[in-house]
């Protein structure tokens, strides 16, 4: 079934999961301009209702891929299938039964915000009654209310990257392209793009999002792919990503009284070799990957040091901490 | 609804409607300071068997004009959806890159067309010496729509070909100039000298214009139906270029 926003408020987002056709299926797709291979033999499969991330450093290929799976342009080798059509065959199959939010900015510059959003429905034939109900129920959802009347042209890139996602859902769809969809957004902006997505999303539809903010796919995606350097170096879900490149937990020690320099000094000393560093806040943090062994020893130097601990936590990785080490160290895994 | 209607819907209801103001400015400039000043130097002619004077000659080959300049100044319309990123995102739509040329050659006909109309009506109010009948106006529309369709393409054309919106406009304007010079539109096609009626025979205009004056004051310099076929023949050539031009395009 397609992705199809009824009248009532919310009730657009179910989605059925059909029969075993993957949402997204690469073989060895790869993009060539001139001498420079922009994507190369990406082959990966996203299964319907899964909401897959790749992620990588700027020009890593991340919107290439998207552009080639969206039917946007030809890859030069390789082939594909979305929802079930072949890339380069079916294409107009695909378009109508996928929706793109894409990297750059796309607005219609000269009318308002609603009658941009009855218009986007217009193209995808929608009719008249239908527009403006949908048009209203994605004002309420996006938090757009204020905006309504207001000039797309004249909006704030926030205002009208939220317009772009929101759009989106004016027509029927299965699968969701995301190309950077919080790029240039402050970070309340984005925060509270986020959400909106997440909510859209959490109910089933198959999406493909792309972004370089790694705490974005983290909170999005139940699986992410690295790329690096056009091709697939790491690819599971975001724990997996985070136990196999994360590396080290941190122990962080807020001292409330006492010489911070000096615990600093006996920690680095008894836990050689593992890093220790403090701050100008009085904060040390210790990196180890079993944190919980190392507890007892260490508030026992505290005590020792008369040094009183406020409190303490331990810290799991990141997935940009696991993504950073991961591009540093450029292994690749298969 | 059909793809291409509603694209072109969507464009009439996005334009820049300061775009139809700008398209008559030239014309009527034309109409009432040219028309005007040459109609008190040039007395009254005979041009094909009929006396007629020169705002008269002048105001019927401007609805050709205006239908130019209209589908011309509309290549905007792809320049517009290329600068705010709708063309790709209407391309990643259910739609064709032929659908979405097709609809914007459509759309800059249409705008030509409201503004040859216009054109008509000040002929018909301030002018005079038409001659209506329904032959007539059925030329006249045949004309005006060939007229708009290929210099609708020609304006996708160069509006998917150029990537700076200095370089559109420059060529917007060498176009404009050139074709209302090198065309019927200010002199009778037997009056121009020799090599330069090469040139005018070249220009899609001068047919669009001597159709109309034959088919709204009756004059005609050559043969209509092979008129009609040189410019029909030309207005399927651009047209063909034009899809040719946005299947050649790349994504931006």
């Amino acid at each position: 079934m397609l992705f199809s926003p009824n009248i009532q408020l919310n009730s657009y987002l179910t989605f059925e999961i059909t029969d075993n056709v993957y949402a997204v299926k690469a073989d060895n797709l790869t993009k060539i301009y001139g001498k420079t291979i922009a994507v190369d033999s990406l082959s990966f499969e996203i299964d319907e209702g899964e909401i897959f991330g790749l992620i990588g450093p700027n020009g890593s290929g991340k919107t290439t891929s998207v552009k080639m799976l969206s039917t946007l342009i030809k890859p030069s080798r390789g082939s594909a299938s979305v929802l079930g059509y072949l890339l380069g065959k079916e294409d107009k199959k695909i378009r109508e039964r996928i929706a793109v939010v894409q990297q750059i900015e796309s607005y219609e510059s000269n009318v308002t915000l609603e009658k941009s959003l009855d218009l986007y429905g217009l193209l995808w034939n929608l009719p008249k009654k239908e527009r403006r109900l949908k048009a209203e129920e994605l004002i309420e959802t996006f938090d757009l209310t204020a905006y309504r009347n207001k000039i797309v042209s004249q909006l704030s890139v926030g205002i009208r990257r939220r317009l772009q996602v929101a759009r989106e859902f004016m027509h029927d769809f299965k699968l969701l392209f995301l190309d950077e969809p919080t790029l240039g957004l402050d970070p309340i902006a984005r925060r509270s793009l986020l959400k909106m997505i997440k909510s859209c999303t959490e109910k089933g539809m198959s999406v493909l999002l792309t972004t370089n903010m790694l705490d974005e796919a983290e909170y999005l995606c139940n699986r992410v792919a690295i790329l690096n350097s056009g091709k697939i170096a790491a690819i599971g879900t975001p724990e997996e990503l985070k136990r196999t490149y994360g590396g080290f937990k941190t122990i962080e020690l807020e001292v409330v009284s006492g010489e911070v320099v000096a615990l600093y000094n006996a920690l680095k000393n008894a836990l050689n070799p593992l890093p220790v560093t403090t701050d100008q806040y009085g904060t040390v943090r210790i990196f180890t990957k079993e944190p919980s062994e190392l507890l007892a020893s260490v508030l026992d130097i505290a005590k020792k040091l008369s040094v009183e601990i406020g409190t303490i936590s331990i810290k799991e990785p990141t997935l940009e901490q696991a993504f950073i080490n991961f591009v540093e160290s450029s292994s690749v895994v298969t | 609804m059909n793809t291409i209607i509603r694209l072109v819907i969507r464009d009439l209801l996005t334009f820049n409607r300061s775009l139809l103001i700008v398209q008559l400015v030239l014309p009527l400039f034309l109409l009432f300071v040219v028309g005007v000043a040459f109609n008190s130097l040039v007395q009254p002619f005979t041009l094909y068997n009929r006396t007629i004077n020169y705002q008269q000659f002048l105001a019927v080959g401007l609805i050709g004009l205006t239908a130019m300049n209209g589908s011309l100044l509309s290549g905007t319309l792809l320049w517009t959806d290329r600068r705010h990123a709708m063309y790709e995102q209407i391309l990643v739509g259910p739609f064709t890159k032929v659908e979405y040329a097709t609809s914007k050659i459509l759309s800059s006909t249409y705008l030509g067309l409201i503004g040859a109309v216009i054109i008509f009506a000040l002929s018909l109010s301030f002018v005079g010496g038409v001659k209506l009948s329904i032959s007539g106006l059925i030329i006249t529309a045949v004309a005006v729509i060939l007229d708009s369709l290929f210099f609708g393409s020609i304006a996708f054309i160069i509006a998917s070909s150029v990537n700076s919106l200095e370089l559109f406009e420059g060529l917007f304007n060498l176009l404009l100039v050139f074709l209302t010079f090198v065309s019927s539109l200010l002199y009778p096609l037997n009056m121009i000298p020799y090599l330069l009626r090469y040139l005018v025979l070249l220009n899609p205009l001068t047919y669009s214009i001597d159709m109309t004056r034959y088919g709204l004051l009756g004059l005609s310099s050559s043969d209509l139906t092979a008129e009609g076929l040189v410019l029909l023949v030309e207005t399927a050539i651009a047209m063909l270029l034009a899809f040719h031009a946005i299947n050649r395009r790349p994504s931006e």
